[in-house]
Formats: structure tokens, sequence, C-alpha cells
């Protein structure tokens, strides 16, 4: 079946789902605040917010915005970790028809300052009470200092009055709730704009797939400035009354002792923070981790592999579910249900209300279990990229449908994602595009060009970059690391570079990526970062 | 006897350790105030500095020690830890 639709529903049923959502992301919290205005809503090393301090936040929040300048329209970006601070100023930007643009702090100056530019952010604020990098970030960008209760401290950018607001759509749920910058294939990041019904489609439908009530604690880890972190996490948490224990970064010995002492029902991580788990189990000489609360384990973000799911479904005693998706369809596309549980590493069923279809290499629909390239339409599909009309229209066709250029073949309803037909490489639960990595090394003045590809290592992908230098150059892998370090975001930063001499190129001067790679493996561990 | 370790052969011990596996051997990197989690060591880092601390002298650390501020903030407090742990064996 090379066509299929990802619903128990009708499409009438699925029509009046998004019919009875909330208008905007920020309206999740009312009806908590007004039924269960006690409710535990967000919870931190720092102190904990009810439904009803959290709906109090964001209203606060709201005017401060606006005393600092912040019009509907506006692009507010927020550089930070999970915190309060994180999620109650992107609630009250969306809550004022502002468009929050959700950066992860680890980034480097580079990709912050580009991503400024591009939105032409009217104000950034730094959540530095719980990042060294926001804070850095802030000092660099000549930030202001502010206590506010439950924030701690915020870091404010300069007001940039040049820019000017963008025109709201008339139909509320179509307003731009989120922008979320991804590098393209070009190596220029490109601002993923999600609307309200987007995120809020997407939050509701994974509670109820996960049967998320009250009584609920999720273990938030997983960015929010990311998909997955914002729509699944956060929105899914909220949208369904439950707790949220909101994590800035993932510690496997923190991540147990919460798990046991905070009673988590529910942990949504990548491969890579399963990975972590196993490792630490094999260090500390732990052969079982029990925690009777806990009732659904979910990795999404990266292929997983085998070797991963089994170990952890040892560890833990329990599935390890599986999803996909990309940023552009907010994020999820398909994901295995808790009432049918996979032994394989396939991502399980289309998401209710999503269609999908695969297309061959000839541009028609692929035959039953055959492999194509996968084309998702429904209400989570982007509004488009911001300021790119033509990167827009290349990703999404006059019918709707998003290519996610990954291939996949449907095997008894099931998604099987089969490879990847753009070369994005995913380390650590990350996307790392080559063209970015290879930007930045190209720009090196000792660097005549540069290749990165991706190598498979146990549960991940590394960045393996392969430089020309100059003739006669003195360029060390030392440097070009440190050069690395100082432009790249860390998960961006090749684990091994090889200098070479010469490179395959094609007649058109392109780098034959593959021969490259079969040329030098396995690799001299000698030029090993 | 480990029981009997002074601060300072404590201290030079955990100091050898961070510089040589987290550092690339460069002792300067590591101030007595330097942020250890999150700063010179990431979280499996700091798995790894648990069990050595936990086989070189000698002693238990749970995780929930190890998530308290306090005791591995950075090189001093994890050196102060160490001694209360050997201490509260002797």
């Amino acid at each position: 079946m090379p066509v299929a639709r990802g619903s128990q529903m009708t499409n009438e049923q699925e029509s009046e789902r998004c019919v009875n959502l909330p208008g905007r992301i920020s309206d999740v919290v009312k009806p908590w605040a007004e039924h269960s205005p006690d409710q535990l809503a967000l919870v931190e090393d720092t102190g904990a917010w009810t439904y009803r301090q959290l709906a109090s936040a964001i209203f606060n929040t709201q005017t401060w915005l606006r005393t600092l300048g912040v019009r509907s329209g506006d692009r507010v970006m927020i550089v930070g970790e999970n915190c309060r601070a994180f999620v109650t100023i992107l609630l009250a930007s969306a809550a004022l028809d502002a468009w929050p643009v959700l950066v992860n702090a680890r980034l480097s100056p580079r990709e912050i300052d580009e991503t400024r530019n591009h939105c032409g952010a009217r104000r950034v604020l730094y959540t530095i009470s719980v990042s060294p990098h926001a804070t850095d970030h802030a000092k660099r960008h000549n930030a202001t200092v502010e206590e506010r209760d439950g924030f701690g401290s915020v870091g404010i950018g300069p007001l940039n009055e040049s820019v000017q607001p963008e025109v709201l759509e008339a139909n509320i749920p179509d307003r731009v709730a989120a922008l979320i910058y991804t590098s393209g294939t070009t190596g220029v990041p490109k601002g993923v704009m999600l609307s309200h019904g987007n995120l809020l489609f997407m939050a509701d439908g994974s509670a109820k797939i996960r049967s998320v009530t009250p009584v609920d604690r999720f273990y938030g880890v997983l960015p929010m400035s990311h998909a997955v972190g914002l729509s699944v996490v956060l929105l899914g948490s909220l949208i369904a009354g439950a707790s949220l224990y909101l994590t800035p970064r993932f510690d496997p010995m923190t991540a147990r002792v919460t798990l046991e002492k905070e009673r988590i029902t529910l942990l949504l991580g990548t491969p890579a923070v399963f990975n972590q788990l196993l490792q630490y189990a094999k260090l500390r000489k732990i052969s079982s981790l029990r925690f009777p609360a806990l009732r659904i384990i979910s990795s999404s973000g990266a292929p997983l592999d085998p070797a991963t799911k089994s170990g952890i479904e040892n560890l833990f005693g329990m599935v390890l579910h599986n999803g996909y998706g990309v940023t552009e369809c907010s994020p999820t596309i398909a994901l295995t249900r808790p009432e049918a549980p996979r032994t394989d590493t396939s991502i399980g069923a289309v998401f209710p209300g999503v269609e999908i279809k695969l297309v061959g290499s000839d541009g028609q629909t692929a035959s039953a279990g055959g492999v194509g390239e996968l084309l998702v339409r429904g209400p989570n599909i982007m509004r488009g990229y911001y300021r790119a009309p033509e990167e827009t229209a290349a990703a999404i066709d006059a019918e709707g449908w998003f290519n996610t250029r990954d291939l996949a073949r449907l095997e008894d309803g099931n998604l099987i994602i089969v490879g990847r037909t753009k070369d994005l490489i995913v380390h650590r639960g990350f996307n790392v595009y080559p063209a970015e990595v290879e930007a930045v090394l190209n720009a090196h003045p000792a660097v005549v060009r540069s290749a990165v590809v991706g190598r498979s290592v146990a549960g991940d992908e590394e960045v393996v970059a392969f430089v020309q230098p100059l003739p006669d150059s003195l360029l060390t892998v030392a440097e070009l690391a440190e050069y690395a370090q100082l432009h790249l975001a860390s998960y961006k930063r090749p684990s091994q570079i090889l200098l070479v001499a010469a490179m395959p190129l094609t007649p058109t001067g392109k780098v034959v990526k593959a021969e490259l790679a079969r040329m030098f493996e396995p690799a001299p561990a000698a030029l090993t970062t | 006897m480990i029981q009997t370790m002074q601060t300072t052969e404590i201290e030079h011990e955990i100091r050898s350790y961070l510089v040589d596996n987290f550092l690339f051997g460069r002792a300067e990197a590591l101030r007595d105030d330097a942020s250890l989690l999150g700063g010179v060591i990431d979280s499996m880092g700091a798995i790894e500095l648990v069990t050595f601390l936990q086989s070189r002298f000698a002693i238990t650390v749970e995780d929930e020690e190890v998530v308290v501020p306090e005791n591995f903030a950075s090189v001093k407090n994890v050196v102060a830890f160490v001694e209360r742990k050997l201490s509260s064996k002797a």
C-alpha cells in the first residue's frame, strides 16, 4: 500500500478534532488554570509552578514584553535551554501574536548571529540562569540582565527599531507560533514557520496516542527549541494537564534519580540519550533499572538501531517505542503505538490525520511494499520557510505534499525508513548538514576544499571531515579542530578530520563523497581529533 | 593507607585524573573553583569520574550524592566530598 492515511478515525472525526483545538498554543494552559489551578504544570530544580501560576506568569510576561517594545508580528528570539523562563517567554510571545524564534543556546556565535539577522529579531532574550552558553551569547550581544520572579536572570538584548512586524493571518490557527531554524543542504539556515494549528494538532494527537492525563509526569529533556521538545513534550504535556519536569541537559545520574523520586511516567529521548543510559548502566555495573511509575519510553530524532532498542528494553524491562519526523512536519510523521509495540526498529504507523505517499525515482507512486521517497500531507505541514519562497515551493508541491527526501517502505501499515536522499548526518540526535560544516572549513585561508560525511557508529553517526589544504601549507588537524570549535556548535564539529592531498572530483568539480569515504576506510587513527 | 591520605594527596590524585582524562594534560586549565559538571566534564565524564573515585579511594558514591551540586561543583568540592567519605569510613 504505497499511499496511507494514519488514522483509525474518519476524515470528519479528524476535521472535528482540529476544529476543537484551542486557537493559540498559549491557550492550552487556561482550562487547567481554571479547573485544576493547583495541579503542577512546570517543575525544575529552582522551583515549580502550578497551572494557575503558569497562567499568571504568561499574563505578566505579555505585559513585560510589551514594555520591551514587542508588537504583534515581531520576531522575539529566545536563546536558551529548557526552563520556566524559556517556556513562559515562548507562550507569552505567542499569546501576543509575536513570533517566538526558538534557538538552542549551544549554537555557535556565528549560527546565533545568522539566525538573528535572518529573522530580524525585535528583541533577543537569553535564559541565562540555566545556561552558561546563553550567558556567553548575552554578554557578546551587550544584553542587560533582569531578575524576574520564577525566571531567575534573563538577558535582554537591545531593541531593534529598524525591523517591521509581519502582517498576521486572519485565521488565528494559521498564524506563526514558532520559528525554528534548520540548516539546509546549501549550508544556509532556513526558518521553519510552524503555526498554532500545526503545533496544537501535533500536541493533541501525541497526547491522545499516549493517553496522557493530569496524573502523568513528563521528563522534559528534549530541547524545547526543537520541534519534538516543543510540540510533543511541552505542548503535549500542557494540553493534557500533566506535569512537566524541565531539564536543561541530559545527565544519566540525574535522570535516574528524577525518574525514581518524582515517579516520572513518560520519558521521550533521542537514541543518544538512551545510549548514554546504557553506558551509565555499564559503568555503574547496573543490570536492571526498574521505575514502577514509568509507562512509556520512546525514541525519536535519529534512527534507532536494534542494539540500543534491545539493550534499553533489557535494562528497563519495558518496550522502547520509536518515532520519526522532521521539523517541517511539526515534527511527527509516524510512531509506534503503545497498544502495538514493535520488536524491530520500524517507526510505526502514520500519525493520525496525516497522509503519506511513497514516490519512486520515476516519479510514479511506488508499488506495494516498494521503496520510494516519502511525501507527507496534513495539518502538521509547516506554513513555509521564512523569507524563502523558492525553498518553500521546492519543498511543498501545489497539492500540499511535503517531500521529506527520505526513502521509506510500508510493511503491514508500518513505515520503515531505508535511507536518506539528502545527505543529512544525525549526530547525538541533532541534524548536521554537511554543506554547513564544509562552508565553515572552506572559509579557513589554508583550505582548498572539504567534504563532510557521516560514519555510523553504535547508535549514532559521527561527523567526519576530509580537508584538502593548500599545497605547502603547514595546516594541522589540531588547528582545524580549533577553528571548527570557534565557528560550529559542538554537535556539528567533526569527530575526525583527515587531511588529504587531493579529492576525487566529478567533471563539474564536485567531490565524489562515496569514493572518498571508501579510499580512506578505515581512517588512520593518528589523525583522529 | 587510603584512610590517612592528606588533603593534598587526594587533591593531587583527583586533579591528575581530570587533567589527564579531560583536559589533554593542560593542568593550567583546571582552576580550583572551575565548574566541573557541564564545564570541565560532561555527563558521561561525571560517571567516569565517579567510577575512578570509587576504585581509587575504595568508597561508594551514590547517584543521589553526585546530583547534589555542592558535592561535585568544583575540584575543591569533590576533594571535600571524598574526605568526608573517607573520614566516615575511618
